[in-house]
C-alpha cells in the first residue's frame, strides 16, 4: 500500500505564505499540482470539516481505504507546537496501513492571523511528514483570519490535481479528489503484488 | 461606504462601493475589508488611468494560485507607495479585456506612468523585484 495523507490547515492562506516565505510550503507551491479552494460562510474550523470532509464515507467504503480522523476540530490540545506534534504522530502511526485525514486547527482558534514563526511550525512539520508521503492534499478551505472572519480562497496543493483548470475547489468538491488519492494508495498495494519489469538500460 | 445604485443591476451578487482613492474618484469598485487594493472593472480602470500618476493593476483570477500570492504582496506594499494607485481586475470576468491587453498568463502585473503603460510583468515576482519596479515607477529611473 502506498503512503498518503491529507492535511487540512483551516486558517492557513496564500498571504500567510506570501508574507512568510514558509521554505517547504512555497516549494511545494512551485513543484506541486495547485489549486484555490473557496469555502462560503461560515467559516470555522468545525464547519470546514464537516463539509469537506463529511462525505468520505461512501466513497472511500468501495476502495478499501480506512480513513483515519486525526484531531478532528474540538478536539486540538493545547498549543500549535502540541498540536502538530500529535498530527505528526497520528499521520505517522497511521500511514500504510489506511489513509490518515487530519486537521491542524490552531491558527483557526486565535483570534490573529498566524504569526510567522507559527508559520514555519506548520512547515517544519509538513516537511518531516512528507518524508514519508508517496501520494499528499494539503488544504486549507479557506485562507488567512481577517477580522471576525477568514478569507473565503484557502490552499491547495495535492499529488491529484484539481478537477477544472479554471475554477475554485468547493468543500463539496473535495471527498472526490480524497477518493482519488485513496485510489492511487490502493492501487499501489496491487503494485506491490505484480511488480513492475526491471527497467531496461537506455542505449546511449 | 455607501452601496452604490448601480450595484444590484451592474454587476449581481458582488459587493459593491463607491470607492474613493486620495486624488480623485475612480468609479466602482468591489473591494474586501482587508484590502487596500482597490477591485476595479475595465471602465473603473480607465478612469484610474487618465486621473492618477502611476497606475498598478493585477490581473488575476479566483483560480490561479499564484494571484492569490501575488495579491498579498501588493496588499502589503500598496500602504508604503501612497503615489501609486493599485487595482485588481478579474480578467475571467472580462475576457474582451484580457485580450485587448494582451494577457496570456496569469497573474500579470500591469502599471501605468501618467497615462502609459510603463510595465507588464507576467507572474510573480520576488519581493525585491517587486519593490524596484514600483521604486522604478515612482522615480521614473
Amino acid at each position: 500500500m502506498r503512503r498518503g495523507a491529507v492535511i487540512s490547515i483551516p486558517g492557513l492562506g496564500y498571504t500567510s505564505m506570501a508574507r512568510c516565505s514558509p521554505r517547504f510550503l512555497m516549494e511545494l507551491f512551485n513543484y506541486s499540482p495547485r489549486g484555490v479552494t473557496r469555502f462560503p460562510p461560515p467559516r470555522t474550523p468545525e464547519e470546514a470539516w464537516r463539509r469537506t470532509f463529511s462525505g468520505l464515507g461512501r466513497s472511500l467504503g468501495r476502495l478499501g481505504v480506512e480513513i483515519v480522523a486525526i484531531n478532528p476540530p474540538g478536539s486540538s490540545p493545547q498549543g500549535l507546537a502540541a498540536e502538530l506534534a500529535e498530527v505528526e504522530r497520528g499521520i505517522m502511526g497511521a500511514l500504510g496501513r489506511s489513509l490518515p485525514i487530519a486537521s491542524v486547527n490552531g491558527i483557526a482558534y486565535s483570534a490573529i492571523p498566524p504569526a510567522c514563526d507559527e508559520v514555519k511550525l506548520i512547515d517544519g512539520a509538513l516537511s518531516r511528514i512528507f518524508r514519508s508521503l508517496d501520494e499528499y492534499m494539503v488544504i486549507s478551505p479557506f485562507g488567512d483570519r481577517v477580522g471576525d472572519d477568514f478569507e473565503e480562497y484557502g490552499i491547495y496543493l495535492s499529488s491529484v490535481e484539481r478537477p477544472g483548470h479554471e475554477d475554485v475547489i468547493a468543500p463539496e468538491q473535495v471527498p472526490d479528489l480524497v477518493a482519488e488519492l485513496a485510489a492511487r494508495i490502493a492501487r499501489g498495494r496491487y503494485r506491490r503484488i505484480r511488480p513492475r519489469p526491471p527497467r531496461v538500460p537506455r542505449k546511449t | 461606504m455607501t452601496p452604490g445604485p448601480e450595484a444590484s443591476s451592474a454587476y449581481p451578487g458582488m459587493e459593491l462601493w463607491e470607492r474613493f482613492i486620495p486624488g480623485g474618484r475612480v468609479g466602482w469598485t468591489s473591494m474586501s475589508a482587508q484590502s487596500a487594493v482597490a477591485c476595479v472593472d475595465p471602465d473603473g480602470l480607465g478612469d484610474l488611468v487618465r486621473n492618477r500618476n502611476y497606475v498598478v493593476l493585477d490581473c488575476w483570477a479566483p483560480w490561479c494560485a499564484p494571484c492569490h500570492i501575488l495579491g498579498a504582496m501588493l496588499r502589503d506594499l500598496a500602504p508604503k507607495y501612497p503615489e501609486v494607485a493599485f487595482a485588481r481586475l478579474n480578467v475571467q470576468a472580462y475576457p474582451e479585456f484580457q485580450e485587448r491587453l494582451e494577457i496570456y498568463g496569469l497573474p500579470t502585473l500591469l502599471a501605468w506612468r501618467n497615462g502609459k503603460l510603463v510595465h507588464r510583468v507576467p507572474g510573480v515576482p520576488d519581493w525585491r523585484a517587486l519593490k524596484s519596479m514600483l521604486d522604478e515607477l515612482v522615480t521614473g529611473e
